[in-house]
């Protein structure tokens, strides 16, 4: 994937959308591409991601649930863990992953973003989000 | 790959030992005298404990293997071994990597000793019972493939028990442990060879791995590993991917083909002297004698690694640098090979011996550890997990190779004459790679980070054919916006292109849309090909036509509207179309054309309907004429908010260098405007291009948004070098916001970067000093706080304005280039995970000089006290200081403090402060203190009611302001229902005096919030209501607002909302 593919696969996500050419163009470049094949595992249990994931072909899912396109913003943000693996789905998943330092220099210059992510957060719930919904004691 | 095919290494050790982290700790005698602190004595002794036992059965079965070997099957036969390695290594490496994925790393090191101990019995067996050669050349393969791999295994596996700061403290101790137990096992190889047999010695490999297996497991059920995340992604990657990323890495960078050129020389020339000295140490030696000879070395070299560990590598590092560092070794090599070659005896063999386990070890590979840190950013781990895992085996295999084709044809001498030769070459390389070293440092920190402020050409210019292929096909999409963005990028790479595709999407589209295309309109007709712009200009005269016609200004303003079109659009109804029409015949070359269009302008800027002036200021845009810029001027003072942005906008467009009277009003129109109108007037303070326009656009752009101030960099590459002089002023002026001077900052590392080299080291000293007094100011307010709201918001100031002066001086670093992204630093250091801030405090201290971090280290580390070499103040001079201060709330909150602690004795104090500039929060704060009655309530009092409620107490003093601004007082009568269940709270309450009762019963107090779902965007689950309270009322909107400008309150209200779900983590 090149990084004008991965600019185009970036910027029509609601999370990035109101970037401008050259920052959508500067997460592009940013980001690594990886594939999973099916049934593998993307992130542990336990472990906060390092990375937010963009889900650009394919699927990744938790407890059978599909995750939406974007996930590990809490994770990333707040240290928050999956509570169960996530996993690529039938057909695999090609991700592109921006590193967590990129991501907190985009929340940071782009403080925007966490509508989007609180948004989320009332309307598609925790699970959806790719985090753990088990109660503190 | 002596030290991992995981790609970690063993840190670094030794001076650092002693770690300002531990400064804190409660001081017992073990604490002071080795670093160790108090309940951490057991774990450290199990650990040495582990790694004596690992390295003593290391030293015995290489002492017993290479005896065995040489003496049965020669040194000659040693390539064979060389290439042997390769293919063992190439089956080791994926295998342990795949268990380490699948069982972690306890179980793998304890299923590896369970191998180890089968291993040397099966071994002395084999060498009891088998006849021929192949037994002492599994022996030897399997002695060198454990050498290599145990010790990635144990520093693995200790390094996922101690975070880096603690690893440097306690490391050195594990360091000693495999030290002392290479000493005893090569003095147990000394004495017992006398009486036993060679072979037995692996019986005594297998029971120190024996007794390692408890030790190990002890370590394993006792101690938690500590969470470090991030591995489960990229560390997944295949080999292909891997090769292909470090092949690319290697063809961009020369840093990486030189980093991976030194390495495969030291290892090759390692295995060169190796081959010379065990022909030495071969000559008329029996086997026991020469398990005795290697088991003394290894006892004297393992001495000599612990002194160099413990008290020589980081204070070579820290006095001659890296780079100076790295050329030990090659100078080693070439030291060796001369004697080796003029001496040829023991003593050579001896100095080699040491090149090889002492100097390599101890020196160059931690030395290697710097190195790898200069690998450029996105392929840096898949680079150095390459180099680690292939050098050695591939350099040792060519070695093999190289010896078989050249010892077996020439004598010792001609090797040697060779590899002093080939150590030469070595040197060279090692001189480009310290040569590169600070480019690729500070280009690969510099690329890590993302830095939005980067000029559109330079992220989207210059693509390859490829990359323009695809940006040309998805022109065609039939989403919009994906089309309109893939000609914008079109434009930047390749005109034609863009031209046809603009063309072709004009025609297709809807032209409902078209008016935001207007800009691509603008560049087809500023200089087309004749053929594209005929084109056009039939598009545009089918489209004019039509009611609401798109782009019909632009061609008024290229002269492609005919007269007489203009002429009766004069007449229309529609404001847009008459300023087309004005446009049009103002270029007319008849006179009563220009006229009837001046009188027409004039009578659209009359108005009186707003739309007609709008509708005037763009045709005066349209002119193009910047002695129109001076009327557009006078509109911004206009009441209606949309003349002021149309005439903005017009600025925009025709403002010149010769308009330069205009910079005060634009200044006054940004400072006042909606963001709309601030972008606007930047682009017309670039066309303007004032210097004199930078200290104020710096003073207000603390009040700006994150893209705002983007915007205001912009201005200031728009100035160049106009601008440095500006810029200076306000990066070192201490009264100038820091938000305004990282601004400045961030301009001079793109325009004039060895200004702001120069000037970088006395400002971080600065800001250091100014951090360390504000820390010691807050503890001061925070303890005489309770009571006064003036103190509260005071010591929250300074505590935050720490915080601040820290991320300034990060974003300095990171500019400078000695940094990555200060961003990810900053929250890390703040992060409440261990191994996280422990992380970024190491990153912090190999990037900036030790003195610099000896000062900075406590400012980042809470943990830490934080030296005073001034005299503190009492509280009364630090008020009174603080009434001077440039910052307006300081000076606010030190007022009330003041009022609060002195009344009306403190007057005297304020009353000169209270007419000077910039001191309309003062002014205000004490005519209200002075006043009384609910309207003696202060801003300062909102913050600090906010400071004390949940959520709202976990933003800095910047974010709560302009919440408190948005905040007012509510005082509620006792059975008044605040909320009932089922309502959607437009406010959220901070209880300020009185009490809530809900309905649960539950009584909340002083700093509670009643309505908190308004911050979960929910709806209330319960009643509320007063008994008789006092609220601070702050509506959702403006709390959605802040999240908008500040990213900390958004994260805030994240953290809130996850709590409150009570999610894990």
């Amino acid at each position: 994937m090149t990084s004008v593919e991965r600019l185009f696969a970036l910027r029509c996500l609601p999370l990035l959308d109101r970037l401008r050419d050259a920052e959508i163009g500067l997460v592009a470049r940013a980001c690594q591409v990886r594939d999973y094949g099916s049934g593998e595992q993307v992130a542990s249990a336990d472990r906060p991601l390092q990375h937010l994931h963009v889900i650009a072909e394919g699927s990744v899912e938790r407890e059978g649930a599909r995750l939406p396109r974007v996930f590990g913003e809490a994770s990333l943000l707040l240290g928050r863990v999956p509570g169960a693996p996530l996993i690529a789905g039938s057909s695999g998943a090609r991700c592109l992953l921006l590193a967590r330092g990129h991501f907190f220099t985009l929340v940071n210059e782009c403080p925007w973003l966490m509508t989007t992510v609180l948004d989320r957060l009332a309307h598609e719930g925790l699970a959806e989000m790719g985090i753990a919904m088990e109660r503190q004691p | 790959m002596r030290n991992g095919q995981t790609g970690r290494r063993a840190p670094s050790h030794g001076a650092l030992a002693l770690s300002s982290a531990a400064a804190d700790a409660a001081p017992g005698p073990a604490s002071r005298l080795f670093g160790i602190q108090a309940g951490e004595g057991r774990k450290v002794a199990l650990f040495a404990l582990l790694a004596a036992l690992l390295q003593a059965g290391i030293a015995v079965g290489v002492s017993a293997s290479d005896a065995l070997f040489l003496t049965r099957v020669g040194v000659q036969r040693l390539p064979y071994v060389y290439l042997g390695i390769l293919l063992i290594l190439a089956l080791y490496v994926p295998s342990v990597t795949h268990l380490l994925r699948r069982i972690g790393i306890e179980r793998t090191l304890l299923l590896i000793l369970g191998v180890l101990v089968s291993g040397g019995a099966l071994l002395f067996l084999g060498l009891r019972l088998a006849s021929g050669d192949w037994i002492y050349y599994a022996a030897k393969l399997y002695a060198s493939a454990w050498y290599i791999g145990l010790y990635t295994l144990f520093w693995n596996f200790a390094d996922s028990f101690f975070d880096i700061q603690d690893g440097k403290r306690l490391f050195a101790f594990f360091s000693g442990g495999s030290a002392a137990g290479a000493l005893v096992g090569g003095a147990l190889v000394a004495v017992l060879s006398r009486t036993w047999e060679v072979g037995t010695l692996f019986l005594v490999w297998s029971a120190f791995s024996l007794m390692a297996i408890p030790v190990a497991g002890l370590i394993a059920r006792r101690y938690a590993m500590l969470a470090e995340a991030g591995e489960e992604d990229v560390a997944g990657q295949g080999m292909r991917d891997q090769l292909r990323l470090a092949a690319g890495s290697m063809h961009r960078s020369r840093y990486v083909l030189a980093l991976a050129l030194a390495l495969l020389a030291v290892f090759f020339l390692g295995s060169l002297v190796e081959y010379q000295y065990f022909e030495i140490f071969s000559r008329d030696t029996s086997e026991d004698e020469l398990a005795a000879l290697f088991g003394r070395l290894f006892a004297a070299v393992s001495a000599f690694n612990l002194l160099i560990n413990l008290f020589v590598f980081n204070r070579l590092v820290l006095a001659f640098g890296v780079r100076h560092v790295a050329m030990i070794q090659p100078a080693a090599y070439l030291a060796a090979f001369a004697l080796l070659l003029l001496h040829g005896g023991p003593v050579a063999a001896v100095f080699g011996f040491f090149a090889v386990h002492g100097i390599f070890t101890s020196i160059d590979s931690n030395n290697q550890n710097f190195l790898f840190n200069a690998l450029p950013g996105a392929a840096k781990k898949a680079t150095r997990t390459l180099l680690e895992g292939l050098a050695e085996p591939l350099a040792t295999a060519l070695a093999g190779a190289f010896l078989l084709a050249v010892a077996l044809r020439f004598g010792p001498p001609q090797v040697s004459a060779l590899g002093f030769a080939l150590a030469g070459i070595h040197l060279l390389v090692v001189l480009t790679l310290c040569a590169e070293y600070p480019r690729s440092m500070a280009s690969n920190l510099k690329q890590e980070w993302l830095d939005l402020s980067r000029p559109v050409g330079e992220v989207l210019g210059n693509l390859d054919s490829r990359a323009l292929r695809i940006v040309a096909a998805r022109a065609r999409d039939a989403d919009p916006e994906a089309a309109r963005c893939a000609i914008r990028i079109l434009w930047l790479n390749d005109r034609a292109l863009a031209e046809q595709a603009t063309l072709e999407y004009l025609e297709r589209s809807d032209p409902a849309l078209l008016s935001v295309d207007r800009s691509h309109v603008g560049e087809v007709l500023e200089g087309a090909d004749p053929v594209r712009l005929r084109r056009l200009v039939l598009w545009a005269w089918c489209e004019a036509m039509a009611p609401g016609a798109p782009c019909l200004d632009l061609l008024a303003r290229h002269g492609l509207l005919p007269a007489q079109l203009a002429t009766h659009l004069l007449r229309s109804e529609r404001p847009d179309q008459v300023a087309a029409g004005v446009v049009a015949l103002w270029r007319s070359w008849r006179p009563e054309d220009r006229s009837s269009a001046s009188a027409t302008l004039h009578r659209l800027l009359a108005g009186p309907e707003e739309a007609w002036i709008v509708a005037g200021v763009e045709a005066l845009s349209g002119l193009g004429e910047s002695t129109m810029a001076r009327h557009a001027a006078s509109l911004l003072s206009h009441p209606s908010p949309k003349v002021k942005r149309q005439a903005l906008l017009a600025l925009r467009q025709i403002a010149s260098p010769e308009s330069s009277a205009l910079v005060p009003s634009i200044l006054r129109a940004i400072r006042e405007g909606a963001d709309a109108d601030r972008y606007a007037g930047f682009q017309a303070l670039i066309g303007i291009g004032d210097p004199t326009c930078v200290p104020p656009l710096l003073a207000m752009s603390a009040h700006f948004s994150p893209p705002l101030r983007r915007g205001v960099f912009r201005v200031l590459q728009g100035l160049g070098l106009k601008g440095v002089p500006g810029t200076v002023a306000a990066l070192r002026d201490p009264g100038c916001q820091y938000l305004g001077r990282a601004i400045a900052a961030r301009s001079l590392a793109s325009i004039a970067f060895p200004q702001l080299e120069s000037l970088a080291p006395a400002l971080i000293d600065q800001e250091i000093a100014r951090a360390e007094r504000f820390h010691h100011h807050h503890r001061l307010a925070a303890a005489r706080g309770r009571g006064s709201n003036g103190l509260v918001v005071l010591g929250r100031f300074y505590r935050d304005m720490r915080h601040r002066i820290v991320d300034f001086i990060l974003e300095l670093l990171t500019l400078d280039g000695r940094l990555p992204d200060f961003e990810l630093l900053s929250a890390s250091l703040r992060s409440g995970a261990t191994k996280e801030r422990a992380n970024a405090l190491e990153t912090i201290e190999h990037s900036v000089e030790r003195a610099v971090f000896k000062r900075l280290g406590p400012l980042l580390s809470p943990a830490i006290e934080v030296p005073s070499k001034a005299p503190l103040p009492g509280l009364d001079a630090l008020l009174l200081h603080a009434l001077d201060s440039p910052f307006e709330l300081e000076a606010s909150a030190a007022a009330q403090a003041l009022l609060d602690a002195r009344g009306a004795e403190a007057l005297p104090h304020l009353r000169d402060r209270l007419l000077r500039p910039h001191a309309s929060s003062l002014r205000d704060t004490v005519l209200a203190r002075c006043g009384g009655g609910i309207d003696a309530r202060t801003h300062v009092d909102r913050m600090a009611h906010l400071a004390a409620a949940p959520f709202f107490g976990t933003l800095p003093v910047w974010d709560l302001i302009g919440l408190a601004s948005a905040g007012e007082y509510w005082s509620v009568p006792a059975g008044t229902a605040l909320f009932r269940p089922g309502d959607m709270p437009e406010r959220v309450l901070v209880m300020v005096s009185g009490g809530v009762l809900s309905g649960t019963g539950q009584r909340l107090g002083v700093g509670s919030l009643v309505g908190a779902e308004a911050l979960r965007a929910a709806a209330c689950g319960d009643w509320a209501v007063s008994e008789g309270a006092e609220l601070l009322a702050v509506p959702v909107s403006a709390i959605s607002d802040a999240v908008k400008d500040s990213a900390k309150v958004g994260m805030e209200l994240l953290r809130f909302r996850l709590e409150d779900e009570g999610v894990t983590g």
